[in-house]
């Protein structure tokens, strides 16, 4: 049983860890891109 | 928008980012098989697997897997995401890839409540200064000492009882409560603490304002909808708006400082969070599954969910009752709440006379 817990525990650092830097890496894009979109959307207005 | 939008973004990297190096820090320091061995120690076999704990059993799984399922389903702050998403296809995504949050989300913290066991064992009467010590008997000490996690004054007497303090009696109740952030405050250095108080932070922020806004946005779009006859100017609907948010916001303040919780913390999350989900996640089901589904169901439904759950919760708070509510168990009151609700929208759909054939 304890090695389920194990596999567990490292199955969720893993998963938990690999989403956190990729919603920071591709978040931080994406935030990046809408600001500069609303840029240039008021220059236009 | 986009301020939500950057703020709810950093608030996530943060706290994920406190979790996971404050989890990995602990496993480092602290070693699995310490983790394991505090388990073995104070629960036995019953602490890693809930068959086996007698205070835990299927009623517990069942319970567990009855209300997060129904959480998932009906639960304003994870349904605002799903009804957000552009299409259906998104939001089946958005409950696939998210699934596996829950057991991070549970799992993790669960680690640091063990590495704090294993660390500073399980001594209740630590949490009283020796004044308050002094006047406790050494026999009632002693069963103090040797209770079982969690339940400091399980083995006490009424008279035993009745004879402690009134501010031991606090105190000892909190003791596993505190072990954590106790455990936490002498492991984490002083840059690391501050980024895992800004993480909880943000985790709460995060938390209270999905709530307040869902909550709100319920309170004014259904049960003030009959007060409104015609729709009102965008000032006053914000107004009312900001007035609900303010209200709830006084509650959760009010009811943090002076609500005293009974037993387990989760266990009674679920049950008083069974008050809604019960009834909400069977209308949801019935009414997109069962053709005889109607509004005579959906009463029965909301009256007996919310019936059972409350009825729990009051005969834990009469003295005269509140053995009897220990013996049912916050688990099976949380099962009957959804049987009652699936009881009341089966009989009151079968009870609504049908309209006469044209």
């Amino acid at each position: 049983m304890t090695t389920f817990w194990l596999i567990l525990t490292t199955a969720a650092l893993l998963w938990y860890g690999s989403v956190t830097f990729y919603v920071a890496i591709k978040g931080a894009g994406d935030i990046r891109q809408m600001i500069a979109r609303l840029k240039n959307r008021d220059h236009k207005d | 928008m986009l301020s939500v939008l950057v703020t709810d973004f950093l608030q996530f990297v943060v706290m994920s980012a406190g979790l996971l190096i404050v989890s990995v820090l602990i496993l480092k320091n602290i070693g699995w098989d310490a983790v394991v061995a505090a388990v073995q120690k104070h629960h036995g076999e019953g602490g890693f697997n809930p068959i086996a704990n007698p205070a835990l059993g299927w009623p517990f799984i069942i319970n567990q897997f009855v209300a997060n399922a129904a959480a998932a389903l009906t639960w304003q702050a994870v349904i605002v995401r799903i009804l957000s998403a552009k299409d259906s296809q998104t939001s089946q995504r958005i409950y696939t890839r998210t699934s596996f949050f829950f057991v991070c989300r549970f799992l993790l913290p669960g680690i640091w409540g063990i590495a704090a066991l294993a660390t500073l064992s399980w001594m209740p009467l630590k949490q009283l200064t020796e004044n308050e010590r002094a006047v406790i008997p050494a026999a009632v000490q002693a069963k103090i000492a040797h209770s079982a996690v969690g339940a400091p004054l399980a083995d006490l007497c009424a008279e035993e009882l009745d004879a402690l303090p009134s501010d031991a009696l606090e105190k000892l109740g909190d003791a596993s409560l505190l072990a954590m952030p106790q455990f936490l405050g002498t492991l984490l250095p002083v840059g690391l603490m501050g980024l895992l108080i800004a993480a909880m932070l943000a985790a709460d922020m995060s938390t209270n304002s999905s709530y307040m806004l869902s909550w709100g946005s319920v309170i004014y779009n259904d049960i003030l909808s009959p007060f409104r006859r015609t729709a009102w100017p965008d000032k006053r609907a914000i107004l009312w708006n900001r007035c609900i948010v303010a209200l709830i916001g006084l509650y959760l303040l009010f009811f943090g400082l002076f609500y005293h919780i009974e037993g387990n913390v989760w266990s009674y999350l679920l049950l008083t969070g069974s008050i809604y989900l019960s009834s909400m996640s069977v209308l949801l089901i019935a009414c997109c599954y069962w053709k005889p589904a109607n509004n005579w169901g959906a009463i029965g439904a909301v009256l007996l969910g919310a019936a059972v759950p409350v009825a729990h919760l009051t005969l834990e708070k009469l003295p005269s009752t509140a053995a009897f509510a220990a013996a049912i168990g916050k688990d099976i009151a949380g099962i009957a709440a959804f049987v009652g609700a699936a009881l009341g929208m089966i009989v009151g759909s079968l009870l609504k006379p049908k309209p006469p054939a044209a």
